[in-house]
């Protein structure tokens, strides 16, 4: 335990230490940063929640043949699939996340998405589907999708729908964590996934709030923003990723416009460069940031202002260089433009 | 969604009002299959794990929950949610769930014998998780009842249930590896699993795997699944096992060993490794047989490779098969359904569609298949001989570890 602040509780004086875990889940690192008084405590909270992030892998990969996804995916076309209330209620969250970004960010993308890439270095494909390319464009859209509250089953409408969730599986296990530290009494933490969902809470001693490093996507090591987080807020960020050696979109797909993938000249001419978006709720910023990718600036500024507890920090082409914007970030965070943009950050996209 | 309002829906009582409950009691009424009853003793980390497995079945209702720890049982209500009873006390939960009739035992492994004979007794089928329990006699007892009751007993070495281990058992027991010579086991994990604990005297509770009286260690709670596998593939028995450990990686007044390794010998010279350690999750997990003709490897319960000896005899079918690279080697993965994909092609199904492929994951097919003993009277493939023969040879290499001495497996040790 690194050394810390003195604190008293009650008539306790104690040394308060830093303590991090990691795991590798979900083909990323998922990590946990916590501040507390009793380093074994902590450590044991921190390593049983993420030891719940690797069963929600096995439980949420689309990628693993036994999975529950894998079985919905298998199964849902030839009849209802039961899904336990967690994964039911994720669903349902993915879902309205899609009607509220209209269809930008939309889980029925699977039958484009599972046929083209690999999470990670999983390379059990049980969900494998079948088709051109064009055929799987058609399979597209939450209208094939049927949720049933009261049997809580998934139904797919159309034969060859395929649900994938890497779009929200890695906030939604950000999520978690948080709420098995919280029910720990563990309050001050910041906790990734992958560097692309993230959430806070609390502070570090003599610090204002949690922060984050907003770089250029050309030059990592250039920092643009630092971004300070309020109590308990979520980050979801997205960017186009370019296949070094294909030269391909690896990463997102438009659901509006499925043929659109693979086309690398799309990355290079979209407004939007990378996206954070910002809530209290890291199942909804990681989708969101997909959708807030997509949607464009205007697109993202409509939303932020339509639904106020919702912020955006958007990365743009500006000539050669980039601009950074931000929407609706009041009581959710606060930006800092760096005007010397040279840093110090170490790699990644982000750094706390 | 404010932090205080996060805290308030981790704390749930136990009267959830079901969305559900209504349409499972329709589907009652229109007589689309009769339901197991069933209850789920000990709702930590684990039996939450098979919770979730339950709730995803059609033909199982889970009607009661049972943990001593409060918070366990609150997330386990959480999880289903939907009405259920909860207890505190199993026995009251026996008691008074008289339509109650199977339970899932996912308690401390030193509280499995006592509860499983009190449900057996109570009239109930049990699916009791493995190890069977932490000392040789209470295996046998506990052996003897299950033999003499008409119920269920089933115990969760879910690799037995598994599709991937019973379809690499055929090419085994055809001779595909030759004379098995060596087999190998690790368990290799970086974690303390230490449980928190917020009040101190929790702490033996929570912690139950740290502590002498209550656990095993490494090689009785994680070795049992896998040396079972040894046990089942070798179709033997262990002779002798010596062994050593030490609390070489967490020293956080945790009293068995975090680091162990075993060497037992079985008959025919096959000589058999166990390692375990909480310091690094190199390898992780993962079961290995080796023979003159070949060596089967199985990881994680979910990937099997064949690799062959360049003199032993080759089949027209390996064209056709996947495989896979480990390390310089390339081996034949294992696929149980490759002749049920062959046989649907020839039917005009599309080759990725798998339709009638049922590929659950592990603890989904053994709870499946525990059910299904159950409406059809049958015996399950891991019964209480089978979880008998895997405790006592876990056990015996504990003893090895603490004595420092060589182990002889005595005959009657696992004879009931």
């Amino acid at each position: 335990m690194k050394a810390g602040k003195l604190s008293r509780d009650g008539e306790r004086c104690v040394v308060m230490g830093i303590v991090t875990a990691s795991r590798i889940a979900m083909a990323c690192k998922f990590e946990v940063v916590a501040l507390g008084d009793d380093e074994a405590y902590l450590r044991a909270v921190l390593e049983r929640a993420l030891e719940e992030v690797e069963q929600l892998e096995l439980q949420l990969s689309p990628f693993i043949a036994d999975s529950h996804l894998s079985d919905i995916n298998r199964h849902a076309y030839h009849r209802p699939v039961k899904v336990e209330p967690q994964l039911f209620w994720l669903l349902k969250r993915a879902v309205k996340i899609g009607i509220e970004t209209d269809g930008a960010f939309d889980i029925t993308v699977g039958a484009l998405t599972l046929t083209r890439k690999r999470w990670g270095s999983h390379s059990d494909t049980s969900t494998k589907l079948y088709g051109t390319e064009t055929e799987q464009d058609a399979l597209v859209g939450l209208n094939w999708l049927q949720l049933d509250d009261d049997a809580m089953t998934v139904r797919f409408l159309k034969e060859g729908i395929a649900i994938d969730l890497c779009g929200i599986a890695k906030g939604y296990a950000v999520d978690v964590v948080a709420s098995r530290l919280l029910e720990a009494g563990v309050d001050c933490f910041f906790v990734h996934g992958g560097k692309s969902s993230m959430r806070a809470f609390g502070k570090l001693p003599n610090e204002n709030a949690w922060r984050i490093g907003v770089t250029n996507p050309a030059k990592p090591s250039e920092r643009l923003a630092v971004v300070e987080l309020c109590d308990g807020v979520a980050v979801g960020v997205s960017e186009w990723c370019i296949n070094s050696v294909s030269g391909k979109m690896a990463h997102i797909v438009d659901p509006r416009a499925p043929n659109r993938i693979g086309n690398a000249e799309d990355a290079e001419s979209s407004e939007v460069l990378r996206a954070y978006a910002i809530c209290g709720s890291a199942t909804d910023a990681d989708a969101l940031s997909t959708a807030f990718l997509l949607l464009g600036v205007d697109g993202v500024k409509s939303h932020c202002e339509l639904y106020e507890s919702r912020g955006a920090i958007l990365l743009i082409r500006d000539g050669s260089g980039v601009e950074v914007l931000s929407f609706g970030l009041e009581g959710l965070a606060e930006i800092h433009r760096l005007k010397n943009r040279t840093s110090d950050t170490v790699g990644g996209d982000t750094s706390s | 969604m404010t932090r205080r309002e996060f805290v308030v829906s981790s704390v749930t009582v136990f009267t959830l009002t079901s969305l559900y409950a209504e349409a499972q009691e329709e589907t009652k009424r229109e007589g689309k299959g009769e339901r197991i009853r069933c209850g789920v003793i000990g709702t930590g980390i684990h039996g939450r794990t098979l919770l979730r497995e339950l709730m995803r079945m059609d033909d199982v209702e889970v009607v009661a929950l049972c943990d001593i720890y409060q918070p366990n049982l609150e997330r386990a209500v959480k999880a289903l949610g939907k009405t259920v009873n909860a207890y505190s006390d199993y026995r009251q939960m026996l008691e008074r769930e008289k339509d109650m009739q199977a339970v899932i035992v996912a308690t401390p492994t030193a509280t499995h014998v006592a509860i499983s004979i009190d449900a057996l007794q109570a009239g109930k089928d049990v699916y009791c998780e493995a190890p069977l329990s932490n000392e040789i006699e209470e295996c046998k007892q506990m052996a003897k009842v299950a033999m003499a009751s008409q119920k269920v007993f089933q115990v969760g070495h879910q690799r037995r249930t598994n599709p991937l281990y019973k379809h690499a058992l055929k090419f085994i027991r055809g001779g595909a590896i030759g004379q098995p010579v060596q087999a190998r086991a690790h368990y290799h994990r970086k974690d303390s699993l230490r449980r928190p604990v917020s009040d101190a005297k929790y702490e033996r509770l929570l912690n139950w795997r740290l502590y002498r009286d209550t656990s095993g260690g490494l090689v009785v709670e994680y070795g049992s699944h896998q040396l079972d596998v040894i046990n089942w593939f070798l179709n033997a028995l262990p002779m002798a096992v010596v062994g050593d450990g030490g609390i070489d990686v967490w020293k956080d007044g945790r009293e068995v060993p975090d680091n162990v390794h075993v060497l037992f010998e079985y008959p025919n010279g096959v000589r058999v490794t166990y390692t375990a350690t909480l310091g690094c999750s190199y390898e992780q997990n993962y079961e290995l047989i080796l023979g003159t003709m070949g060596a089967m490897w199985f990881s994680k319960e979910r990937l099997g490779l064949w690799f062959k000896e360049a003199d032993a005899p080759e089949f027209g079918w390996e064209i056709y098969a996947r495989k896979e690279q480990l390390g310089d080697t390339l081996g034949i993965v294992l696929d149980p359904e490759a002749s049920k994909y062959a046989a649907q092609l020839e039917k005009g199904f599309k080759p990725t569609e798998k339709p009638e492929a049922e590929t659950k994951n592990p603890f989904y097919i053994s709870l499946s298949e525990f059910f299904k003993c159950i409406r059809e009277g049958k015996k399950p493939t891991c019964g209480v001989k089978e979880a008998l023969t895997a405790a006592v040879t876990a056990i015996g290499a504990r003893m090895a570890i603490e004595k420092g001495e060589k182990i002889t497996y005595k005959r009657e040790w696992f004879e009931v």
